[in-house]
């Protein structure tokens, strides 16, 4: 009895432990092409998106295929499809409002699609894998200057053959997650959050400041939202942290840290 | 699962700089919210297999910040920072560096990371970077793409700057070539000589037409991605491994993908 209660609570530890559907991953054959879930915002900022062409560099030749990107508004709703062709190893996708149905701020998902004579052709090879998207999203101010990259962090997103959005991504008990970023009071940050999973998500915002914490805020995201909040440097005091309560495994968010001209984006 | 951090000198004036907290990265509510750990600095100059101990520092408050530039570092040379007990005696000299200590409080998932803050002049980048104890103790090989490289302006200068450290003990310090090539003909257009437990360090050339490769047949490691300009532009992320192209089967995909590759190449 002791011992079962043991492996119960272990798997129950193993459970809140995994970000995504432990039946879809351990034990159903995941033949879906997934896709990291990547903000893109254009309030004053440029999104560029690259979009890596996963069987060209599997096999190490250009394959022609389809790039396919669907964007969602910051409350989860379907705001645009977009589609191009190419056959290189990786494609530059700017993103813009006509693209987003004038939506400044919001999540996207990258898929490739390739054409049956080349599914027929590299069929043993891509009988045993399966692709994930996680590119890289860059972002700038000003044309100037480049642009500010950060690799894809969290999703599992794919489309079902009814061409639904489904997710592998799965919420479990509640977890704290801290950056290793320390808040400095002359500079601002943003923190996006997007939401890659079909339930709606509380996130709550606390300062930690020497041994006291001070909630900020609280925020309800739908499923496929987006959310963004604002620690401005009037309101913050010096080198203190951030934390945020959520039910995802790992609750990785966006950073933005900017002072005048200068800023910095990066994943926590 | 542990991580260590590193400090490099990547040259161009500009300084790097990580931040640890005691604060575990991510937990259940639940479990202990901070760890008790203090960090040692250990380099390896490019002749010796040795690591000498630069400095060990312990938290006065949750977060502990250090300078490439405190250090007198050449350009390349690589500082570990190893996390590890309060208690836990760190000698001035080692063949193989300690283990470092785990940072995890339950089975969240999440690698004990640090900020990793690049300077120059008033611009910044940074990420959250690690360099995984596991991965430090296998010689491998190495391949990234381009994709971080792929910017229009001819102003803007990008260097990789690739990680490499083996923790384990040496018996000598052997020179290996990180290389670039056109990934469309497989010809090689550059390459640089490093050694084990250093930078090295490659300037990437301005090219429109041409995608790249950059790789190792010698060693494993991570490569940084510096993009600057004499405007205030800096922009800083690593490229992800080839595993993270896949889902099912990741080691097998990124072996299938080495091989097709560094076979071809030169």
């Amino acid at each position: 009895m002791k011992n079962l209660l043991r492996k119960l609570v272990k798997f129950n530890s193993f459970l809140n432990a995994s970000p995504f559907s432990v039946i879809h991953t351990k034990f159903n054959k995941i033949n879906y092409d997934v896709s990291d879930f990547f903000i893109f915002r254009l309030d004053g900022y440029e999104t560029v998106f690259i979009a890596e062409n996963n069987l060209a560099l599997l096999t190490g030749e250009h394959i022609q295929c389809t790039h396919s990107f669907n964007f969602f508004d910051k409350k989860g709703i379907p705001c645009g499809v977009s589609e191009v062709e190419d056959s290189k190893f990786s494609f530059r996708f700017e993103i813009n409002k006509d693209i987003t149905s004038s939506e400044e701020v919001g999540s996207f998902t990258h898929h490739t699609k390739y054409p049956d004579e080349i599914l027929e052709k590299y069929a043993e090879l891509l009988s045993d894998i399966s692709f994930q998207h996680r590119g890289y999203t860059g972002f700038r101010k000003s044309k100037a200057f480049g642009y500010s990259y950060m690799h894809g962090n969290f999703g599992g997103l794919y489309f079902n053959k009814k061409n639904q959005i489904k997710s592998l991504a799965r919420l479990r008990s509640k977890h704290i997650f801290t950056p290793q970023l320390v808040i400095k009071s002359d500079y601002s940050y943003d923190f996006l959050f997007s939401n890659p999973t079909n339930k709606s998500v509380i996130i709550k915002f606390f300062l930690v400041k020497n041994n006291s914490l001070e909630n900020l805020e609280e925020a309800l995201l739908p499923p496929f939202a987006t959310y963004k909040t604002t620690l401005s440097n009037e309101s913050i005091p010096n080198n203190c942290n951030i934390s945020w309560e959520t039910n995802f495994p790992i609750g990785r968010c966006v950073i933005f840290e900017y002072n005048k001209i200068y800023f910095d984006v990066f994943h926590s | 699962m542990s991580d260590y951090i590193f400090l490099v000198n990547v040259g161009s004036d500009i300084v790097n700089s990580v931040c640890l907290t005691s604060l575990v990265p991510n937990r259940r509510k639940s479990s202990c919210s901070e760890t008790n750990f203090k960090v040692g600095l250990y380099s390896q100059k490019f002749d010796s297999i040795y690591w000498e101990k630069l400095d060990e520092v312990e938290f006065t408050d949750k977060n502990i910040v250090l300078n490439s530039s405190d250090y007198n570092l050449d350009v390349g040379q690589l500082v570990v920072v190893v996390p590890c007990a309060v208690d836990f005696l760190l000698l001035d000299q080692y063949d193989e560096l300690p283990k470092p200590i785990s940072r995890k409080s339950d089975m969240s998932p999440v690698n004990a990371r640090a900020s990793v803050y690049f300077y120059k002049n008033k611009s910044f980048s940074s990420f959250q970077g690690e360099y995984p104890y596991q991965m430090s103790k296998v010689k491998g090989s190495f391949l990234a793409f381009d994709s971080l490289m792929q910017d229009t302006n001819k102003d803007i200068n990008t260097r990789v700057v690739f990680i490499n450290l083996y923790s384990q003990k040496l018996s000598l310090k052997q020179k290996f070539h990180l290389n670039i090539a056109n990934s469309y003909s497989k010809e090689k257009v550059g390459s640089i000589i490093y050694v084990h437990n250093s930078a090295g360090i490659i300037d990437i050339p301005v090219n429109d037409d041409m995608e790249l490769c950059i790789y190792s047949k010698d060693t494993l490691g991570i490569p940084i991605f510096i993009s600057h300009n004499n405007l205030g532009y800096l922009s800083v992320e690593h490229s992800h491994p080839p595993s993270e192209l896949f889902l099912k089967n990741k080691s097998k995909g990124q072996l299938l993908l080495k091989q097709n590759w560094l076979n071809q190449l030169p």
